[in-house]
């Protein structure tokens, strides 16, 4: 069981929108660097089940093609280590490499943290407000799609047993495959049609439609999603003030941080690591209580 | 009158005859009405005539009227199109019209409506959604509807899967999902089309205690569509007939009983066992031909009712103890044969089958019954070689299954007709189908034969869809022959099959097994069992037990039997079918007895 | 009708105003920026154009079964990478439906089939493509219902078309601004995979255009779906 924290869906959504955001584009590597500490000690925490070792492999070879393919291209650096096929292999290019690996490494990262920041049922929670037929359509999708392939399931079994699969040959097996698959069709065509029954037959296509709301915006929403993004706002000033600018090409120059650059390093590294802080809370406070019990 | 049918006519575009003739038919408010028939007698057309939302395309004339509004126009070719119902006149005729006419809103909350698949009702991915989603489409704001779901959700008891995913819940749960949803909305009366046929015995008794419920308890009137009357007919106030598309019979269960009797109408067989048994006592005294039959009691619906008649039977004259003459079990070659299966789904999850063994003679109908979820469809796929046990072995007219190459098990040997029949096909016709079928297995010459001895010739050219389920069944069954298989397996073959489907699919299956065809059953149905299996067999936890021939097996049972059985336990013992009962009663009365029952 | 135009032009400003913004601030990335801004702000209007619009309940429906079906072919064929009904469906949607439904159908699918095989930044990259290849289908539905060659033609296009768009993401990703070098090394390598594409479009348009296609008229028909794009399909 995973502990979600009981905030308002639009206050996880904020959280994970700004980190990927500032993540994925910001140019600096000390964000980089506390965007990917962020999310592994929440996932180590909280979902421990995601960073087993074949996925943790996974991300560190991506990791390193990114990083030893990046001077490949880019030749802009100062300082060869090597020269392949007369093309310098710079140094500034293979860190640049470096960053720019592990900048997609956070953000994949995050981007596994959204399963265990807000909660499957309010994913498209404010989409349901903002667009409901689309939310509605997400809905049903998302009700269709193991259906289906349970369907399909029992349809490859009733299929196979009249002799269509006979043949385990790849080319035969393609041609059941559709044949399946063509059934299955005939059959959701008219699934859909039925479900289009019951969805007016409750109702549906009346005027002034409404939006059921399982989530109530409280105070404390307020507060975090006013903190959230006001160290957002000190981020991106930082950025786009230019102070937390770094320049590889032809050598490395970093632009002085100042106080409003480290401030806004700060700000970031507050921001990435609030939901382990929040995955921690929850689970001290659930052990006091035990305690007590 | 909260519902009043009046001289409805219907037509389907395209159609030969009308579906709908005439039908008149009055529900009172906190009513419990059952509205049945045969199949494609029209039931599931007047349900949905009903529910405009839900209406056919076609010719309707008459009038359906709903707490004295017009619900479904006369004479309008409308469907379930876009347009909404009252055609945009001027805008004097629409508020003149506005007393006399159900308006949307009304129609959309006054009216609910459960449909025989669980599965097609369903709109979104969550349970919570899902009974939000009408009072969503109300307008309603989101403190009511919260107020609304709880209070539904905890009427029905499902507290507990609140917050699980639609798709996860079994069918049971899924119809009661269904039935909640129609009733967050207040409806004055709901409409049922088959609610329980795709159910379980156990999940369809409590979908009909829910029902008794909301009857009862909040007096919402309740109009049914059923073919099955064992169970509901203890529960109605009122029974309608239909019988090709026109109202036969109404009246209280009991006239309505007594009319099939009467005319040995074939829903007749449909009735609860008591009131067979009932009928075959008392009719025969008051002789033939009259209308009330003599007697004294009450007719009896139930078992507990049909105990009794029984008893004060048995008390008064000498009930013919005998014995159910069971011919010996059929000892043919054996055709299949399943030792010490095991099977489970993942490394970590428990066995599904654990040991279960079963063999199949040549010429033999075998009936494999089992709670729900206690593997029967799992040991099905398993014996059809669909998927392989991790242990055990399987022999197929002792050769072992694995040995089959591609291609060979499923020709001349083994055939699966599934659950759902319209699975086996693919193509825009039936008969495109079956053509393909019998081409693959070289076995085009038979097909005319095959196809008028199942009496499908003339819904050949049909959709697969646009049968009727029992027709559609017999279609599959033609397919999955083509292979010309010595061993037939069914999957619940007598799910929502109406009486008469039920006798002509044992009829066939006699016919073929006459040939060596060896058949296994899996199926909930214990009336059916009892009267058409050569043997049958209990499958719990993993393995098979108690098997036996049916009267021996279903005499040993105490619940897992037949109504017939319950009601003669202790009075007339080894009796597992009604005819049993009415043999052994009549025996005694009149030796000259040939009941037609 | 004005208000709509209104909103249209709004997006229309909204597009390059933040992705010129983002660019500002996020100097050197400022391709991969203007690239997610492109492909997330083209996916806006249409949203929005589909929610102001009245669709059936059975029409809706409809397009869910249609993007589950293209969901669940992603695993149904998962034992042949690459080798997918997802541009197929998206087509064939959008050739009898119409461009928007074709364009929901195709960028739905990449959205939520992507909450199984895995979300990332890739995920606008495919609705985009994906929805686009949808909706450049509808728009182009009568001649590629009439003759079998368009549609091929177009199916190799949509696989080598969904094929650069990945490849312009990869380049904007895993590399640092815009190298046409490295933009055409990562091309060239997925050539086998473009061709197993555009290979797959072509082969399930030609197995499935006409089987949906008659599913899709036979419910069009029995229940009087879709009434409106009736009367611009002559029977054929």
């Amino acid at each position: 069981m995973v502990v979600r924290p009981r905030r308002h869906p639009l206050v996880p959504l904020t959280l994970l929108l700004s980190v990927l955001l500032i993540a994925m584009f910001a140019q600096t590597p000390a964000l980089t660097l506390f965007a990917f500490i962020g999310a592994t000690l929440y996932l180590a925490t909280a979902a421990r089940s995601v960073l087993t070792m074949r996925s943790v492999i996974g991300y560190l070879i991506l990791w390193v093609l990114v990083a030893v393919t990046n001077p490949l291209f880019s030749t802009g650096g100062a300082t060869p280590i090597v020269f392949i096929g007369g093309r310098p292999y710079t140094r500034e290019a293979l860190l640049y490499g470096i960053h720019l690996g592990g900048m997609l490494i956070s953000v994949l990262l995050w981007f596994r943290c959204e399963t265990f920041l807000v909660a499957e049922e309010n994913r498209f929670f404010l989409f349901g407000r903002i667009a409901p037929k689309s939310a509605l359509l997400i809905s049903s999708v998302l009700r269709f799609v193991p259906l289906l392939r349970r369907r399909a399931e029992a349809m490859r079994g009733a299929q196979t047993a009249v002799g269509v699969y006979d043949d385990p040959d790849w080319l035969h097996r393609t041609r059941s495959t559709m044949t399946t698959w063509s059934a299955l069709t005939t059959w959701s065509l008219e699934h859909a049609i039925d479900a289009g029954a019951a969805m007016k037959a409750r109702g549906y296509g009346l005027p002034g439609r409404t939006t059921y709301r399982t989530c109530h915006f409280t105070k404390t929403d307020a507060v975090c999603l006013t903190a959230i993004l006001a160290l957002d706002a000190v981020t991106i000033a930082a950025l786009a003030t230019g102070r937390l600018d770094i320049s590889y090409y032809p050598e490395i120059i970093t632009a002085r941080a100042g106080l409003l650059g480290r401030c806004g390093i700060a700000a970031f590294a507050v921001l990435t690591l609030l939901p382990f802080f929040s995955f921690l809370k929850e689970d001290l406070r659930w052990c006091y209580y035990r305690s007590k019990m | 009158m909260l519902l009043s049918v009046e001289n409805v006519t219907f037509r389907y575009p395209k159609a030969a005859s009308d579906a709908l003739r005439g039908v008149f038919l009055s529900v009172s408010d906190g009513q419990w009405a059952v509205l049945c028939g045969l199949s494609g007698c029209g039931k599931s057309t007047l349900l949905r005539l009903i529910k405009r939302e839900l209406a056919p395309f076609g010719q309707m004339s008459g009038l359906i009227l709903f707490d004295g509004k017009t619900a479904c126009k006369t004479a309008l070719s409308k469907g379930s199109g876009n347009r909404p119902l009252p055609d945009s006149g001027s805008q004097d005729a629409a508020s003149e019209e506005n007393d006399t006419v159900l308006s949307d809103r009304d129609a959309a909350t006054g009216i609910g409506i459960v449909l025989q698949d669980p599965e097609s009702q369903i709109v979104t991915d969550e349970v919570w959604h899902e009974l939000a989603f009408g009072l969503e489409n109300l307008g309603l704001p989101s403190d009511t509807i919260r107020r609304r779901v709880a209070e539904m959700a905890s009427f029905f008891g499902i507290e507990s899967w609140y917050h699980r995913k639609t798709y996860e819940l079994s069918g049971g749960q899924k119809q009661l999902l269904n039935l909640a949803s129609a009733l967050v909305m207040n409806p004055r009366l709901l409409l049922l089309d088959e609610p329980t046929a795709q159910l379980d015995p156990i999940a369809a008794t409590e979908f009909r205690n829910v029902l008794t419920r909301i009857n009862r308890d909040l007096g919402v009137t309740i109009l049914m569509a059923e073919h099955r009357l064992e169970d509901v007919l203890p529960l109605a106030d009122r029974i309608f007939l239909m019988d090709s598309g026109s109202i036969a019979s109404a009246g209280t269960p009991a006239e309505v009983a007594q009319y099939l009797y009467a005319h040995s109408h074939p829903m007749a067989e449909a009735l609860p066992a008591a009131t067979r048994v009932y009928f075959a006592i008392t009719g025969r005294s008051a002789g033939s031909g009259e209308t009330t039959p003599a007697g004294d009691t009450a007719m009896p619906f139930t078992v507990r009712d049909g105990r009794a008649l029984l008893t004060k039977h048995a008390r008064e004259s000498d009930i013919f103890r005998k014995p159910r003459s069971e011919g010996a079990p059929i000892s043919g070659e054996i055709a299949l044969e399943a030792r010490d299966l095991r099977f489970r789904y993942a490394k970590q999850s428990p066995d599904v089958l654990s040991g279960a063994t079963i063999s199949l003679h040549a010429g033999e109908h075998y009936c494999l019954l089992g709670g729900n979820g206690s593997g029967k469809t799992t040991l099905l796929s398993l014996l059809a070689g669909l998927t392989k046990p991790y242990a055990g072995s399987i022999r197929l007219f002792n050769r072992k299954m694995t040995s089959f190459g591609p291609g060979e098990l499923y020709r001349n040997n083994l055939a699966l007709l599934p659950q759902q029949p319209r699975d086996v096909f693919v193509e825009k016709t039936i008969r495109e189908d079956l053509q393909n079928a019998f081409r693959r297995m070289e076995n085009e010459p038979a097909m005319q034969q095959l196809c008028e001895r199942l009496r499908i010739t003339d819904i050949l050219d049909s959709h697969p869809y646009d049968v009727s389920g029992g027709e559609l069944q017999k279609a599959a069954l033609a397919k999955v022959l083509a292979s010309r298989p010595k061993v037939l397996l069914l999957d619940e073959p007598t799910k929502g099959i109406d009486v008469r489907g039920k006798h002509e699919l044992a009829g066939l299956l006699d016919e073929l097994r006459e040939e060596g065809l060896a058949v296994l059953s899996v199926t909930h149905d214990a009336e059916w069992a009892a009267e058409h299996a050569d043997r049958c067999g209990l499958l719990f936890d993993g393995e098979v037990i108690s098997e036996g021939l049916p009267g021996t097996f279903f005499a040993d049972n105490a619940f897992y039997t037949t109504a017939a059985n319950r009601m003669a336990r202790g009075i007339i013992d080894g009796a597992i079918t009604v005819g049993d009962v009415i043999d052994s009663c009549c025996r005694t009365c009149d030796d000259t007895a040939e009941v037609s029952l | 009708m004005n208000r709509r135009w209104l909103t249209f032009l709004l997006f229309f400003a909204m597009i390059p105003a933040v992705a010129v913004g983002g660019a500002l601030i996020f100097r050197e990335r400022h391709y991969a920026w203007i690239s997610l801004c492109v492909a997330v702000l083209t996916c806006l209007p249409i949203v929005y154009d589909f929610e102001q619009r009245e669709t059936g309940s059975a029409e809706l429906m409809v397009l869910s079964v249609l993007t589950s079906l293209s969901v669940a072919g992603r695993f149904l064929f998962a034992w042949l990478p690459g080798f997918k009904p997802v541009t197929a469906i998206t087509v064939i949607t959008a050739i009898w439906l119409g461009a928007e439904p074709g364009f929901i159908v195709g960028s739905l699918t990449a959205l939520l089939s992507n909450f199984y095989f895995g979300q990332g930044p890739w995920t606008p990259f495919q609705m985009f493509s994906w929805g686009l290849i949808g909706g450049l289908a509808g728009l182009l539905a009568r001649p590629l219902r009439k003759h079998k060659v368009l549609l091929c033609l177009y199916g190799v296009f949509a696989g080598v078309f969904y094929s650069l768009i990945m490849d312009l993401w990869s380049t904007f990703w895993m590399g640092e601004g815009f190298s046409l070098a490295r933009y055409l090394t990562y091309a060239t390598a997925a050539i086998p995979t473009t061709i197993e594409y555009a290979v797959s479009n072509v082969i399930f348009l030609l197995a499935l255009t006409g089987p949906i296609g008659d599913k899709l008229d036979r419910i069009r028909v029995k229940y009087g779906l879709f009434r409106e794009t009736e009367n611009e399909d002559p029977a054929d």
